[in-house]
């Protein structure tokens, strides 16, 4: 009877899910084939004729492509360096490395407009990536290519944002591989120098994790929309495309072109990003667990302390990964003085703070901003850390039933919400409510939505690791010692996934905090902004007044700060050697 | 006993920080031989082997090995059988190769060795499915098939059932003769000792005399 329950329960959370994260797609396709009237597979054949389409298409894939090759080249020679060696603070440089994952895009983004604006290094030296003078002007002269310095920025900043995804994957196998597995094929006739033994040890081992790294970095490059916006403002993406027309796209008899441009752009990332989580997914399963693993400790401690190479190596990408985050820091505290006549001069002062934190008749001030972003956190955190859990205990125990086709096709639903973009989980939430329940349009909680569509697949990815993990010797422990059915569950399975539950709770709490993609649809109304829309809002003001970009550097740490602090609560509670990706 | 010696060891220390796990320690092994070192679990008879074979390196003392490929020359089988997971039978003997053959002759030899090794027909056989003592003998096949002077045998059948380690003692005895092959064999079993080995000597008796004279 109790199982019956169970078993209803879980179908009907994950049914209430599935219908959710599908809705938005369904409705925002369903009236953009009305308006234009078009099916979907004749909007995906017509894409050729869509304005733009063609080179936001080839854009974005060169970009994504070019991105996640980056991250494979910077990323795993740090993940290398960091899980080959004894390191004195090896947690606190993961950490570091993992920050870039979790915070925010615009923080990111606003981070980057800074390191290659007039005043930074890069300029300096003669690297002008913005307005593409010196060297990178003689680049697009010669070479004919618009806007080689943004392209640049743009998948340096994708790789920076990608770079956990790499460490995070590859570190924690290499970290705790059997040193005896090395050792014994050095042993063998075929294993006497590095490229027989990379061909035969560390590519089965770490193939897939790279793959599937670069595979993740890929997608999430794809769907990328504040890095574009702000570093490369004239070259569109498929995402950029969309959101640019998605704000007229859906109504009868008004712009039908900009209802066909988002349906034709949107179908085709469908597709893209569907390959690419099937091929996420493939190598997920690949990346081989079945390889001996011992203790961190033991398996370091064997290979000594970290050479002068590999120092050099892992702490220039320390430096990498924190430069946008302290520039955005310092720049907040930098106001402008002077004029264009009487030349520039730079203050320090927090006057950008109280601009920031009073805000005027056009933004919010940060401290409204920061308890809507955390409300509407919370909320999201209430409604997908549950839903989460019960999507994961779901696929999982239909892998204890050995009913894997079912867990695995239930597993790739779970993802789906990661194939349509942000943009397009905003639209199809603004078309599905303004057809459903116009009223709904001023619920100022509308945008926990589409956050919980986003987030719930991160916490599924979190938990079903850890469930896969429990061995259910805790479980027949607990029951011989007759243990009711509670102390059962606690003792024997949620003590072992508290931690996990936490890693989860944090990162809902910071992607829902930093997502952009969708509450930027969403907010328009003003009275709701999150604090990821006022950095937005602030940064689109034109720079006459000097304390705009402070105050919205101001807004940005603030995002930073809190995005951090919930990491680290995180971190405190990861196990060692987890992998994964998030 | 052919007396031409194999493998010398002469007054060789080793220490991991304070803490000594050897010191003064000589061997002599002949070429042909079969040596067992009996000693209590944690002694440091592992760590000989390392140092043996440059996995790890001795603080003092001599390591000579007579054969002109050095260390190369030296086989290792690890108490619990590496076989690479992601590779089958054959594949994982094939790692063995030291000379460069073509895939049909390769095939061959894997084949002719597994039949050696009463292992005739797995060579498509997942390592998963193996038993203790079916890994433990491919792990020895790939381990003879780079034609070592010496093999190192690092108390290879200490997980197996008392049955299957005392016949897989005699047999590997029986393989290493066939062959020619001289080793050195760990254990803290006196039995098996006395099973695989010419001669038996204690750790003790390694470091109190030095025992090739």
């Amino acid at each position: 009877m109790f199982r019956t329950s169970v078993w209803m329960l879980r179908a009907s959370v994950v049914s209430a899910y599935l219908i959710l994260a599908s809705l938005p797609f369904i409705y925002a396709l369903r009236r953009l084939a009305y308006v234009t009237g078009h099916s979907p597979f004749e909007a995906l054949m017509r894409f050729d004729e869509v304005y733009g389409g063609a080179e936001a298409l080839t854009y974005t894939l060169l970009e994504a492509s070019v991105s996640a090759l980056l991250t494979v080249l910077i990323g795993l020679p740090i993940a290398w360096c960091l899980g080959r060696y004894e390191w004195k603070n090896a947690r606190i440089l993961r950490a570091l490395f993992s920050v870039p994952f979790v915070m925010p895009a615009i923080v990111a983004a606003m981070g980057f407009l800074l390191l290659t604006n007039s005043e930074s290094g890069l300029f300096q030296i003669g690297i002008d990536l913005r307005t593409e003078t010196g060297v990178i002007g003689d680049l697009a002269r010669l070479t004919g290519w618009d806007h080689p310095g943004h392209f640049i920025a743009l998948v340096f900043a994708h790789a920076w944002f990608n770079l956990s995804l790499m460490i995070r994957f590859v570190e924690p196998t290499l970290a705790r591989l059997n040193p005896a597995w090395e050792e014994q094929l050095s042993l063998l006739g075929q294993g006497k120098n590095r490229f027989d033994r990379l061909r035969h040890l560390w590519w089965p081992v770490l193939g897939p994790a790279v793959l599937c790294a670069a595979s993740l970095s890929f997608l999430f490059s794809f769907t990328s929309f504040a890095l574009v916006k702000w570093l490369s403002p004239f070259n569109n993406t498929l995402e950029s495309l969309m959101a640019t027309y998605g704000g007229s796209a859906g109504i009868e008899d008004y712009r039908v072109d900009t209802s066909e441009i988002v349906m034709s752009a949107s179908m085709v990332q469908f597709l893209i990003l569907l390959f690419a989580l099937y091929m996420t997914s493939t190598m997920q399963q690949r990346h081989s667990t079945r390889f001996s693993l011992v203790s961190e400790g033991n398996a370091k401690s064997q290979r000594g302390p970290p050479r002068m190479g590999a120092k050099i190596i892992v702490y220039a990408g320390v430096v990498f990964a924190m430069a946008p985050l302290f520039t955005a820091l310092f720049a907040s505290f930098k106001v402008r003085k002077g004029n264009f006549s009487s030349g520039f001069a730079y203050d320090w002062s927090l006057d950008g703070w109280r601009a920031a934190w009073s805000g005027d008749l056009a933004t919010m001030g940060i401290g409204d901003a920061l308890a809507n972003s955390l409300l509407y956190a919370l909320c999201t955190l209430c409604v997908a850390l549950p839903t989460g859990w019960f999507l994961a205990s779901t696929i999982h125990a239909l892998e204890v039933e050995k009913r894997f086709k079912t867990a695995k096709a239930l597993d790739v639903l779970t993802l789906l919400p990661l194939a349509v973009s942000a943009v397009m989980v905003g639209l199809g939430v603004l078309l599905g409510v303004l057809r459903l329940m116009p009223e709904l349009f001023q619920w100022s909680y509308l945008p926990v939505v589409p956050h919980v569509i986003l987030t719930t697949p991160f916490v599924v990815r979190v938990m079903l690791p850890a469930m896969r993990s429990v061995e259910p010797k805790w479980i027949e422990q607990a029951q011989v010692l007759n243990l009711n059915r509670y102390q059962t569950w606690y003792h024997g399975h949620f003590s072992f996934v508290r931690g996990p539950a936490v890693v989860a709770s944090s990162l809902t709490l910071a992607f829902s905090l930093g997502e952009f993609g969708a509450s930027w649809l969403l907010v328009r109304a003003g009275s709701w902004d999150t604090l990821s829309v006022v950095v937005d809002q602030l940064m689109s003001r034109p720079k006459f007044d000097p304390l705009v970009q402070p105050a919205a550097m101001a807004a940005a740490t603030v995002l930073m700060a809190i995005t951090f602090l919930l990491f680290f609560v995180a971190e405190r509670f990861r196990h060692e050697g987890e992998g994964g990706g998030f | 006993m052919n007396k031409d010696f194999v493998l010398k060891i002469e007054h060789s220390s080793k220490h991991f920080d304070a803490v000594k796990v050897f010191e003064g320690l000589s061997l002599r092994l002949n070429a042909n031989e079969i040596v067992a070192i009996l000693g209590p679990s944690g002694c440091g008879k592992s760590t000989l082997l390392r140092c043996i074979v440059g996995l790890e390196k001795a603080d003092s003392g001599t390591i000579l090995i007579a054969h002109q490929r050095g260390t190369e020359s030296i086989g290792y089988l690890f108490q619990n059988p590496i076989l690479y997971p992601h590779l089958n039978t054959a594949g994982n003997i094939a790692l063995g190769f030291s000379e460069r053959l073509t895939k049909q002759e390769k095939k061959n030899r894997i084949e002719q060795e597994l039949i050696s090794v009463e292992l005739g027909g797995f060579e498509t056989r997942a390592v998963e499915s193996l038993s203790g003592g079916e890994a433990q003998r491919v792990a020895l096949v790939r381990a003879l098939l780079g034609d070592p002077k010496v093999l190192l045998l690092d108390e290879p059948f200490s997980a197996l059932d008392l049955e299957t380690r005392r016949s897989l003692a005699v047999q590997t005895r029986q393989w290493l003769k066939q062959r020619s092959i001289a080793s050195i064999h760990v254990t803290h079993d006196p039995e098996e000792a006395e099973l695989i080995a010419d001669r038996v000597i204690t750790w003790d008796s390694m470091i109190a005399v030095n025992e090739e004279e």
